[in-house]
C-alpha cells in the first residue's frame, strides 16, 4: 500500500471542460507524461489537460487511483496472489463502458501515456471486433468514411485474401 | 508507446474520438491481439488499417508462431509478402483441414425461416438462405443474426440464387429477379414464362444461366436485360450448373451425364459421364485443382480432371441422394458432402476417401446465449462416427436431412427443409387470424405468423405419436388434432391451452371435421372404420356408427348412371368390440367431410358414402 494520503502531496489536474480533480501525487505518477513534467519541474500546482473532458478524467484516476493502491511486481518478488486477481477483476470491470469512452480514454491514456491503461483498451477494442465483417467494425467504431477504400480496391482485397472472409 | 508523451506533435482531438485519430503504434497495438484471418479482415476496414497492417511487421510475426506451431522451415526473412502472404494462407488451409478432419465439432443451430430452406450459399462471413417460404434472408454466420431479407414475388417458388457484394440473384419460377443487397423489394424482374420450368441457376457477371427441363441452358443478360442465348446442353434435362474459370458452363443431367460448354460460342467442347446411371443433383468446381466433383440421386461422388477429361474417382458415400458438395475456396484438400440422409460427410478430394462422418449428438442441447438476444440459438455437440456405423439405425433427429451446404474457415452450414419442425411437418391448418399451424411428429403442433415467417408458439399433445390431422374451429378458437395412435386434442388458442385430450380409436385417426359454425359436435373417421361423433366442448364420444352389413339394397338413384346402393347405418354402444365387427361393415375412412345432417366419407377402395341422419 501507498503511504497514508493525507501527508501525501497533491497534484490537481484540470479538465477540457474546467473541472479540477485534486488526487495523491502517486496517483498521478501512473502517468508517465506526468511523471516527466513533475521531475522536469515544469509543472504548476494544476496541471491543464486540455484534450481531455471531465468524464473521460474521471475514469482515467479511476483508474490510477486503484493501479497505485495495487502492490507493483516489482516491489515484491512473491506478489499477493488475490490481488493480481483482485485487480484483473478491476480491469475487466473498467473495461465494460462504450465504444466512444473506450476510444476517448485510450485517447487520453496514450496522451498521459499510462501504459497498462493503453494495453487494456487495445485489447477491448480487438475483443470487440473479433469475428466481425468490416462492414460491422467500420460501423462499431465509427470508422469514417472519408478512409474507405475504394469498391475496387476492396474487391481486389477480398478476392486475394477470400480465404478469411468466409 | 514508449515515445509517446504530452510533447508529442499530435493532434488534439477535443470533440468525438475516432480511432483514426489515433496513432500507428496504438492500432499496431489493438491488432497485436488479433489472429492473422482477424487481422486480414482488418485490412479491408479503411486505408489508414491497411496501411499499417501491411507496412508492419504483424504478419511477419504471426507467420514465425504459426510455422513454429506447424513445423514449417520456411524463412521470412529472406521471403518477398507475397510468398510469405501465400505461406500464411497455406498455413490457414492447413488449419482448417485438418480441423475438419480431427478436431472438435459444435454445431449452432437456429430456425431461419418458418419454411424448409433448399438453398444456401456464403460468402465472406454472409450466409443466404431461401426455400419454399415468401422471403431470402441473409445471415451473419459469426453472430447468427439476420441482416436483411429480400421478398420475393408472388409469381412463382424459388428456385436457385447467388450473391455478391452489390446484389442478389435469383430464379423465382422462370424470372430472373434482382435485388439491390440493401433493398427488401427486388429493383428488377425479367419477363416470365418465356421457357419450361427451370432447375438451377448461376451467373457470372453480366450473365445469368438457367437449366431447364428441356436440356437447354437459357442465357440472360443482366445488363442488357434480356434473354440472350440458348445454348442446347443435354437430351434430359439441366439438373444442376457450374462454371469452370475459363468461362466454360457446365450442366449435369440425368443418366450421370456432363456437358461442357463455350459460354462465349455456345458450342458443346466437351462430355463427361460418371459411371453411375443416376441424375446429378449438383456440381462443385475447384479452380485451383482444375477438378470439378459431382453428386448423384445415388448417393455418389465422382471428380473428373478438366485438363485432362478424365474420371479420377468415383465413390458411393451416401445410400441416399447426395443435394450438396462444397470446398472451402482455394482448399484442394477437402469435400463437405450432405444429402438426405443427414450426415455430413468429409472427404478427401484427392482419392474420395471418407475423412470422417459427422451427426449430431442429440441428448447434448442446451441454449446458447448468443450475441443477438433476439435470436434463439441452441448449441449441441456433434460427434464423428465411424463410416460403417448403422446410419439407419440412428435416430433422424440426431441426423436431419441436408438440403444444401456451405464451406467457411473451419466451419460448414448446413440447411434442413424444414424450419417449423424437427420432423416433418404431417398436417397443416389455419387460424383465423394468418396463423399457419402445422403438426409433426411426437405431437408437435407449431403456430406460424405467415406474413412474417416466424413461429410465435408451440403446443404438444400429451401424446407422442405423429400428428395426422388439425382442424381449427374459428368460433370456439378451439384447434382439434388426431394423432396415428387414435386420440384427439382440444387447444383453446387464445388461452394456449390444452382443453382434454381422448383416446377415440384403437387405431390411426385420418380426418378430424365440423360443420362451419357448429361448436357442437366433431366427426371423426380413421383406420378402424368407425364414424364417431364427439362433443367439442368435452371430448365425450357423443355416438359410434357403422354400416349394418345384411342392409344393402338398391337405391334408385335420381341419376341413371350412377349405381348408388343404400345401406342402413347403427348407432353402437362405445364399448363395444369392434375389432370383432367385420371389416364390410367399418371400412376403413381416408378423409371425411360434414355437412347439414350429412357426414361423407371417403375410403381407401375409391367408395364414397354418404351418412345421412335423419331426425
Amino acid at each position: 500500500m501507498s503511504t497514508s494520503s493525507s501527508s501525501s502531496k497533491k497534484i490537481v489536474l484540470k479538465s477540457a471542460d474546467n473541472e479540477t480533480f485534486e488526487i495523491d501525487e502517486i496517483v498521478a505518477l501512473e502517468s508517465q507524461a506526468i511523471k516527466n513534467m513533475i521531475e522536469d519541474e515544469c509543472a504548476d500546482n494544476v496541471i491543464p489537460l486540455g484534450n481531455i473532458d471531465s468524464k473521460t478524467l474521471s475514469k482515467i484516476i479511476e483508474y490510477c487511483k486503484k493501479h497505485a493502491e495495487s502492490p507493483k511486481k516489482d516491489d515484491n518478488a512473491d506478489i499477493d496472489e488475490k490481488a493480481v486477481e483482485d485487480l484483473k477483476s478491476f480491469d475487466a470491470e473498467f473495461a465494460k463502458v462504450d465504444m466512444p469512452l473506450i476510444q476517448d480514454i485510450l485517447m487520453a491514456a496514450n496522451f498521459l501515456n499510462i501504459d497498462n491503461l493503453i494495453g487494456l483498451m487495445c485489447r477491448t477494442i480487438a475483443d470487440r471486433i473479433k469475428g466481425k465483417t468490416p462492414e460491422e467494425i467500420r460501423k462499431i467504431l465509427n470508422i469514417n468514411k472519408n478512409d474507405l477504400l475504394s469498391p475496387e480496391q476492396e474487391a481486389k482485397a477480398r478476392e486475394e485474401n477470400s480465404w478469411a472472409f468466409d | 508507446m514508449d515515445t509517446a508523451g504530452p510533447s508529442n506533435k499530435r493532434r488534439h482531438v477535443i470533440s468525438r474520438t475516432t480511432i483514426q485519430s489515433l496513432n500507428d503504434d496504438i492500432i499496431s497495438t489493438i491488432f497485436s491481439f488479433l489472429d492473422f484471418i482477424h487481422l486480414i479482415r482488418c485490412s479491408a476496414v479503411c486505408n489508414s488499417w491497411s496501411r499499417v497492417i501491411n507496412k508492419s511487421k504483424l504478419f511477419q510475426t504471426l507467420y514465425q508462431k504459426q510455422r513454429w506451431i506447424f513445423g514449417s522451415d520456411f524463412d521470412v526473412s529472406t521471403s518477398s509478402e507475397g510468398t510469405w502472404k501465400k505461406q500464411l494462407q497455406e498455413l490457414a488451409i492447413g488449419q482448417h483441414r485438418s480441423s475438419l478432419h480431427t478436431g472438435s465439432v459444435d454445431i449452432y443451430q437456429w430456425k431461419g425461416h418458418t419454411a424448409g430452406i433448399d438453398r444456401c450459399k456464403m460468402k465472406m462471413g454472409l450466409l443466404l438462405t431461401g426455400g419454399s417460404g415468401k422471403v431470402m434472408r441473409l445471415w451473419s454466420v459469426e453472430r447468427y443474426k439476420c441482416l436483411a431479407e429480400y421478398h420475393l414475388p408472388h409469381t412463382g417458388s424459388l428456385i436457385d440464387f447467388n450473391f455478391d457484394e452489390s446484389k442478389v440473384v435469383g430464379l423465382v419460377a422462370t424470372q430472373i429477379c434482382i435485388w439491390r443487397r440493401n433493398e427488401k423489394r427486388s429493383i428488377f424482374s425479367s419477363q416470365g414464362g418465356q421457357f419450361p420450368r427451370g432447375t438451377c441457376m448461376c451467373y457470372v457477371d453480366p450473365e445469368a444461366v438457367v437449366g431447364c427441363e428441356d436440356g437447354r441452358a437459357r442465357v440472360f443478360d443482366m445488363y442488357g436485360k434480356k434473354w440472350s442465348r440458348i445454348i442446347k446442353m443435354h437430351e434430359g434435362p439441366v439438373t444442376c450448373l457450374s462454371f469452370s474459370d475459363d468461362q466454360l458452363l457446365i450442366g449435369g443431367s440425368s443418366y450421370g451425364r456432363i456437358s461442357l460448354s463455350d459460354l462465349s460460342s455456345d458450342q458443346q467442347v466437351a462430355a463427361l459421364k460418371t459411371n453411375d446411371y443416376a441424375d446429378l443433383s449438383t456440381l462443385c468446381y475447384n479452380s485451383r485443382s482444375h477438378t470439378l466433383f459431382a453428386g448423384s440421386r445415388s448417393g455418389r461422388a465422382t471428380a473428373f480432371d478438366l485438363r485432362m477429361m478424365k474420371r479420377l474417382w468415383e465413390v458411393r458415400v451416401s445410400p441416399n441422394i447426395l443435394c450438396s458438395i462444397q470446398h472451402m475456396w482455394d482448399d484442394v484438400s477437402v469435400l463437405a458432402m450432405g444429402g438426405i440422409d443427414g450426415v455430413l460427410r468429409l472427404v478427401d478430394q484427392q482419392s474420395g476417401d471418407i475423412l470422417s462422418s459427422c451427426i449430431m449428438y442429440e441428448s447434448s442441447r442446451k441454449l446458447y446465449h448468443s450475441p443477438n438476444p433476439h435470436s434463439n440459438v441452441t448449441r449441441k455437440k456433434g460427434i464423428r462416427v465411424a463410416e460403417d456405423a448403422r446410419f439407419d439405425l440412428m435416430p433422424r433427429t440426431s441426423r436431419p436431412s441436408i438440403n444444401s451446404l456451405a464451406v467457411g474457415m473451419q466451419k460448414v452450414v448446413t440447411a434442413h427443409p424444414d424450419g417449423m419442425h424437427e420432423g416433418p411437418v404431417t398436417c397443416l391448418s389455419f387460424s383465423d387470424d394468418q396463423l399457419l399451424i402445422g403438426g409433426s411428429s411426437y405431437g408437435r403442433i407449431s403456430l406460424s405468423d405467415l406474413s412474417s415467417d416466424q413461429q410465435v408458439a408451440a403446443l404438444k399433445t400429451n401424446d407422442y405419436a405423429d400428428l395426422s390431422t388439425l382442424c381449427y374451429n374459428s368460433r370456439s378458437h378451439t384447434l382439434f388434432a388426431g394423432s396415428r395412435s387414435g386420440r384427439a386434442t382440444a387447444f383453446d388458442l387464445r388461452m394456449m391451452k390444452r382443453l382434454w385430450e381422448v383416446r377415440v380409436s384403437p387405431n390411426i385417426l385420418c380426418s378430424i371435421q365440423h360443420m362451419r359454425d357448429d361448436v357442437s359436435v366433431l366427426a371423426m373417421g380413421g383406420i378402424d372404420g368407425v364414424l364417431r361423433l364427439v362433443d367439442q366442448q368435452s371430448g365425450d364420444i357423443l355416438s359410434s356408427c357403422i354400416m349394418y352389413e345384411s342392409s344393402r339394397k338398391l337405391y334408385h338413384s335420381p341419376n341413371p348412371h350412377s349405381n348408388v346402393t343404400r345401406k342402413k347405418g347403427i348407432r353402437v354402444a362405445e364399448d363395444a368390440r369392434f375389432d370383432l365387427m367385420p371389416r364390410t361393415s367399418r371400412p376403413s375412412i381416408n378423409s371425411l367431410a360434414v355437412g347439414m345432417q350429412k357426414v361423407v366419407t371417403a375410403h381407401p377402395d375409391g367408395y364414397i358414402r354418404v351418412w345421412r341422419f335423419g331426425k
